[in-house]
């Protein structure tokens, strides 16, 4: 069977074809509702973002670049989305009390590990979500979020020196 | 050990769970009505290119006239047409207002409280507009200006509705549990909590004047009120005046409570008194209800579609024990979505559908003028936003 590619259901939505938007939306809803998981830790969250970045990104495909991938555009957007809302949920009711509203439905093995990510600073937890839960490289990231390669493998290591810090203390305590 | 913990968070996060089928088929759904909206926004090429056209004739026509090849003659000059801003604002003689629509809060408060689309399931404004209370996943979280969070509280379930009683003190709100909804109340500084009836409906609870009863609708769809002086649940059958309870509003002073059925309205002015009751047609709809002042009840209601009209707004004179329906009821074409009243009781604002997925808040011109010739008049445009939502709640201080 023949498969479109991204830029050809684009060029086919921008004209009109609902099925080519279907297509889209059915190849990205998952990876972007993911994205907004990783980083808000919430389902009620993440449905909202993921649905407003789908509306935004249809609403918007007119003035979208062909020559750009679509995923990663709307990978944007979704995590723009997703930063704006948990900045002004954390500076309306502080990090360390929303931290805890999250990360609530995930495998009881990995709530330890998920849980030293939730209390990453929002900056170091996005390129950990992008980077593992993702697999998008430095580059790419870099790209996504408009700040340099170097910014971000160094939010990268940092981050996995805190978890890593953080791990190593839980190990401790369950030796 | 830096590869290790790279895998597993590779695992972990390869673990976590998948969108639910219907939040799916929703944001779908909703996604495709966007790309309607693109669709049509590149269709009005063609107007473009017209109006283009037209402004170059139009700038030809106008170097003629001041040549004075060509007469122009200009009628009286048209009042321009203020847009509706599209960022909320405190209408003036208030502390704040909160508009929850479509499962998204805005939120603008004299004390600089603003908040714009948040996703939330329930809102409520303090009676001064200081704070505000949030439903937020499983937890009700207190929220203020600046750096101040009063606190969060783990509800084990999504809050569906909340009401912040009149001396500030309390907060009753029906979280949704166990299959079915609770009533609880909170103190407002978020301890301790309890729980007040164990089935309810997801109705918005209202608060006695004096703060110390709390109205609710049961999960039987009776009316119900909490004592909290007496410490005592007491429900009554007003189910003879219009069907099921939907909804309940106490009045702003004294201790007379409206509840609306269905299709009938009812006065409870004392427990050993036979409610004062209005019937509607059993083909209206009433939709939501409250206090314009100490003596007039509102309602909103949802007209047979053969009338023409998208929503009706009745007034209903709440008499010793009686309600007497006021000539003045007005017709609106716009389908309205919520109604709340000011502090002080005497003006409406009103959300209605302006169009497709476009909610629009205005405020009535002046309480005398809300209705002209049997039709709803509203002032200009208070605030727009494009939002898909068959019902609003409005918390105005």
């Amino acid at each position: 069977m023949h498969v479109r590619s991204d830029a050809k259901l684009v060029q086919l939505a921008r004209r009109g074809s609902r099925d080519a938007a279907a297509e889209l939306f059915t190849r990205h809803w998952r990876s972007a509702w993911r994205a907004a998981y990783v980083i808000s830790g919430r389902r009620e969250l993440a449905d909202d973002v993921a649905q407003d970045a789908f509306e935004r990104a249809f609403a918007a495909l007119s003035r979208f670049d062909e020559r750009r991938p679509f995923g990663p555009w709307l990978h944007r957007i979704v995590v723009n989305r997703c930063l704006d809302l948990l900045r002004t949920e954390r500076r309306l009711a502080g990090d360390s009390e929303l931290a805890r509203l999250e990360w609530h439905d995930i495998a009881a093995g990995d709530q330890e590990l998920l849980d030293a990510v939730a209390g990453l600073s929002l900056q170091r937890r996005v390129v950990v979500v992008l980077r593992y839960g993702l697999g998008y490289t430095p580059t790419a990231i870099a790209d996504l979020l408009g700040v340099p390669t170097g910014t971000v493998n160094s939010r990268l290591a940092r981050a996995l020196e805190e978890l890593r810090a953080d791990y190593e203390v839980n190990d401790v305590g369950r030796a | 050990m830096s590869a290790e913990l790279e895998q597993q968070l590779k695992d972990a996060f390869g673990r976590l769970p998948t969108p639910a089928r219907e939040t799916s088929v929703r944001a779908r759904s909703a996604a495709l009505a966007a790309l309607g909206a693109n669709g049509r926004r590149s269709s009005r090429g063609l107007i473009l290119v017209f109006v283009v056209v037209a402004f170059v004739v139009g700038a030809g026509a106008a170097a003629l006239a001041a040549t004075g090849n060509l007469r122009v003659g200009i009628g009286a000059r048209q009042k321009p047409v203020r847009p509706v801003p599209t960022r909320l604002s405190v209408p003036p003689g208030s502390h704040g207002l909160a508009l929850v629509a479509g499962g998204k809060l805005w939120l603008a408060t004299r004390s600089g409280l603003r908040i714009e689309g948040m996703p939330v399931s329930a809102a409520e404004l303090s009676p001064r507009a200081l704070y505000a209370v949030v439903g937020i996943g499983s937890s009700l979280v207190a929220v203020a200006p600046g750096n101040r969070h009063p606190w969060v509280h783990p509800t084990g379930g999504r809050v569906v509705a909340a009401s912040w009683s009149p001396d500030g003190l309390k907060i009753a709100y029906v979280v949704a549990r166990s299959g079915g909804y609770e009533l609880r109340m909170i103190e407002g500084d978020g301890s301790p909590d309890r729980l007040v009836a164990r089935r309810v409906s997801p109705a918005k609870p209202s608060w006695r004047a004096d703060s110390l009863a709390v109205a609710y609708v049961d999960a039987g769809g009776e009316a119900a009120v909490y004592d909290l002086g007496m410490g005592a649940l007491r429900t009554f059958n007003t189910r003879g005046c219009g069907g099921v309870t939907r909804a309940v509003a106490y009045a702003p002073r004294g201790r007379r409570l409206a509840v609306a059925g269905r299709s009938g309205l009812a006065l409870v002015e004392r427990w050993d008194v036979r409610p004062g009751c209005v019937g509607l047609g059993s083909a209206e709809r009433i939709d939501a209800v409250g206090w314009l002042s100490p003596q007039t009840v509102v309602t909103t209601d949802t007209p047979p579609r053969q009338l023409g009209a998208a929503s009706v707004l009745r007034f209903y004179r709440a008499g010793a024990g009686t309600l007497e329906p006021l000539e003045s009821a007005a017709v609106s074409r716009t389908t309205l979505r919520g109604v709340g009243v000011s502090p002080a009781g005497t003006r409406l604002v009103v959300a209605h559908a302006s169009g497709r997925r476009m909610l629009e808040l205005a405020i009535d011109p002046s309480p005398a003028e809300l209705v002209q010739n049997g039709r709803l008049r509203l002032g200009p445009g208070l605030f727009r936003v494009r939002v898909q939502a068959t019902q609003v709640a409005l918390s105005w201080r």
